[in-house]
C-alpha cells in the first residue's frame, strides 16, 4: 500500500511541472505571479498564445512538418536496415562496422557540431533544411534497439522462406515488417520527437527566418526582450511556447506509448 | 542475390551517413584544431590553440563546474532510477505500465520545452521560492551563483533523463528468472536483501554502462545551461566550447578543446573497460 502511494506521489511530482506550465500559459501576469499557483486557471486567457502566434511565420509550420517527416523516414530507414543486417547476416568486418555505427554515443554531440558545421558548408547544404536534418538522423540508440529487436525473429522462419524461393526483399516485406510494428513505431517516435526538440543544431544551421522551424522561430521570438508584447508577461509567453511545442509530442506519445514500451522492453527482455 | 550482398546493401545508408556526419567531422575537427578559422583563408597556427587552453581561466572554471555536475548528475540519475525500479518491481504489471508511461513524459518533452517551466518554477517569485519563504528562508536566485545553480541544474537534468534508465533497468530486472527470488524467499531473505544481494549483482553490467553514459552525458550538457543559466559560474565544458566556437567565432580554438574532451572520454572508457574486465 505504501509503495502504491509512493508511486502515485512520483506520478504527481513528474507531471506537476508540465501541468504548471500548461496552466501558466493560460494566465495573465497576475495569475502567473500569484502564489500559491492555482491548480486550475481561475480566469483563463488566450493572450499568451495570440501573442506568440502573432509573431510566428506561417512558413515555420511547414518547415517543422517537413523536418519531422524527413527525420522519421531517414532515421527509421537507417536504423532498421542497419539493425537488420547486423541481426541476420554474417559478413566481413561486422564487429568493426558495429562499433563505428555506435561510436557516436560516446561523443558529446555538441563537440561534433563544430566540424559538422564545416562539413555541411563543403556539401553545400549549409543554411538549408537538409543541413539541419541529415547530420542528426544516424541514431546509435535506434540501430541498437532495432538490432536486438530483429534478433528475436528466429532465423528458421527466414531460412524456410528462402528455401521456398523468396527474395530478401520479399522476406523483409512479408515477414519482418509486419511483426516489427512496435519497434518501427518506437523508432519513429524517437526520430520525430528528436527532430522536434533538436534546438541548438537547428538554431545554428537555420539562420534565415523563412527557413526556421517553429521551435527555433518561437524560441527566438519569446527571448526577444525588447519586444513590448513579449515583455508584458514574459513567463506566461515562455510557458505558452513550451505548451504549444509540447502539444504535438504528447499527442503522438499518447497514441504510440503502448508500442513504444513494447518495442523497447521486448527488445531488452529477449 | 547472395546473402552477403544483401547485407552490404542494407548497410549502405547507415555507413554513408556515418562517413559524412561522424567520420569526416572527426577528421575535420583534428584539422580545425591546428588552424585559425575564418572560412575565407584559414591560417595554420600549429599547437597554438592547444597551448591557449592552459592559460584560459574560463575553461578551468567550466572544467571544475563540470566535475560537480558529473558527481551530482550521475549520482542523481543512478539513485532515482534504481529506487524507482525497486519501488515498482514487486507491484502488479499495471503499475509497471503506469510508471513506464509517466517517467517517460519528461524525457519525451525535451529540455527546450521543460526549460520554459523551470524558468517559472525556479523564478525569484516562483513556486519553489514560495515554499522556501514559508519555511522562513530568504528567497534564492537559483541560477545566479554556482553554489545553487549547479545542484539545481543537476536536479533538473536528473528529472529530465532518469526515465530512460527506469525503462531499461526495469526491463532487465523483470527478465531475471523468478525462481531465484522464490528460492531466496524460502531461505528467509527480505526484499531489501534480495535487492542488494541478488538484483544489483546481476545487473552489474547495465549499471556500469549507465554510470559511464551519465558521466559522458554530464560533459555534454549545453541546452539547459544555455536556456536557464548562461553564465560562467554554471558553464559546463561543452557549453564553453559552444560559446568559443559559435558565439565568439573561434572555431579552431573550440575544436582544440573538443579534442581534449575526446581524449578525456576515451581515457575514461578505457579505465571503465579495464575495471569491468578485472571484476569479471
Amino acid at each position: 500500500m505504501i509503495r502504491k502511494i509512493t508511486v502515485l506521489m512520483l506520478v504527481v511530482i513528474l507531471l506537476l511541472p508540465l501541468w504548471l506550465m500548461i496552466i501558466g500559459s493560460f494566465q495573465d501576469i497576475n495569475g502567473v505571479m500569484k502564489m500559491p499557483p492555482d491548480l486550475l486557471p481561475k480566469d483563463p486567457t488566450l493572450k499568451n498564445y495570440t501573442a506568440i502566434l502573432g509573431s510566428a511565420d506561417i512558413r515555420w509550420f511547414f518547415n517543422s512538418a517537413f523536418i519531422v517527416i524527413l527525420s522519421i523516414v531517414l532515421s527509421v530507414g537507417i536504423s532498421c536496415s542497419a539493425g537488420y543486417a547486423m541481426a541476420h547476416f554474417d559478413f566481413k568486418f561486422k564487429k568493426l562496422i558495429w562499433i563505428l555505427l555506435l561510436s557516436q554515443i560516446m561523443i558529446p554531440i555538441i563537440t561534433l557540431y563544430i566540424p559538422r558545421y564545416v562539413v555541411i558548408k563543403h556539401l553545400g547544404i549549409s543554411g538549408t533544411i537538409w543541413g539541419a536534418v541529415f547530420p542528426c538522423v544516424l541514431s546509435p540508440m535506434g540501430i541498437y534497439l532495432a538490432k536486438i529487436y530483429f534478433e528475436t525473429i528466429p532465423d528458421s522462419i527466414m531460412e524456410s522462406a528462402r528455401l521456398d524461393g523468396a527474395s530478401e526483399i520479399r522476406i523483409l516485406r512479408s515477414i519482418v515488417v509486419p511483426i516489427s510494428k512496435p519497434i518501427i513505431t518506437a523508432l519513429a517516435l524517437f526520430g520525430g520527437v528528436g527532430s522536434l526538440s533538436n534546438y541548438i543544431w537547428q538554431m545554428l544551421v537555420l539562420q534565415k527566418t523563412a527557413r526556421q522551424p517553429l521551435l527555433v522561430g518561437l524560441m527566438k521570438a519569446v527571448n526577444n526582450f525588447s519586444d513590448p508584447i513579449m515583455r508584458l508577461n514574459p513567463l506566461g509567453r515562455c510557458m505558452a511556447v513550451g505548451s504549444f511545442l509540447l502539444f504535438p509530442i504528447i499527442i503522438i506519445f499518447a497514441f504510440t506509448s503502448r508500442y513504444f514500451t513494447e518495442g523497447i522492453s521486448g527488445a531488452i527482455k529477449e | 542475390m547472395s546473402n552477403k550482398r544483401a547485407a552490404y546493401i542494407l548497410l549502405i545508408p547507415g555507413l554513408v551517413f556515418f562517413l559524412l556526419f561522424v567520420g569526416w567531422p572527426l577528421i575535420e575537427v583534428v584539422r580545425l584544431s591546428f588552424f585559425k578559422i575564418n572560412f575565407i583563408n584559414d591560417k595554420f597556427v600549429g599547437l597554438k590553440n592547444y597551448l591557449k587552453i592552459f592559460s584560459d581561466k574560463t575553461f578551468y572554471t567550466a572544467l571544475l563546474n563540470n566535475v560537480f555536475y558529473m558527481v551530482l548528475y550521475t549520482a542523481g540519475v543512478c539513485i532515482v532510477s534504481l529506487s524507482t525500479c525497486f519501488l515498482v518491481f514487486n507491484l502488479p504489471k499495471k503499475w509497471h505500465d503506469l510508471t513506464r508511461f509517466v517517467v517517460y513524459v519528461p524525457v519525451i518533452s525535451s529540455g527546450v520545452i521543460l526549460s520554459q517551466t523551470w524558468k517559472y518554477i525556479f523564478h525569484i517569485n516562483g513556486p519553489i521560492n514560495w515554499i522556501i519563504a514559508k519555511l522562513g528562508i530568504k528567497p534564492v536566485a537559483f541560477f545566479q551563483s554556482g553554489v545553487t545553480g549547479i545542484p539545481t541544474i543537476s536536479a533538473i537534468l536528473t528529472f529530465q533523463i532518469f526515465g530512460i534508465y527506469v525503462i531499461i533497468l526495469l526491463a532487465n530486472m523483470l527478465s531475471i528468472d523468478k525462481q531465484i527470488f522464490d528460492a531466496a524467499k524460502i531461505d528467509g531473505a527480505s526484499n531489501g536483501q534480495i535487492n542488494r544481494f541478488i538484483i544489483l549483482p546481476l545487473m552489474k553490467k547495465q549499471l556500469g554502462m549507465m554510470i559511464l553514459l551519465n558521466v559522458i552525458g554530464s560533459f555534454g550538457v549545453v541546452e539547459t545551461v544555455l536556456l536557464l543559466a548562461p553564465y560562467e559560474h554554471t558553464a559546463t565544458v561543452t557549453y564553453h566550447i559552444y560559446q568559443t566556437a559559435f558565439v565568439i567565432g573561434k572555431y579552431g580554438y573550440g575544436a582544440a578543446q573538443a579534442i581534449l574532451l575526446f581524449i578525456f572520454i576515451i581515457g575514461l572508457t578505457l579505465v571503465k573497460n579495464r575495471v569491468s574486465k578485472e571484476e569479471a
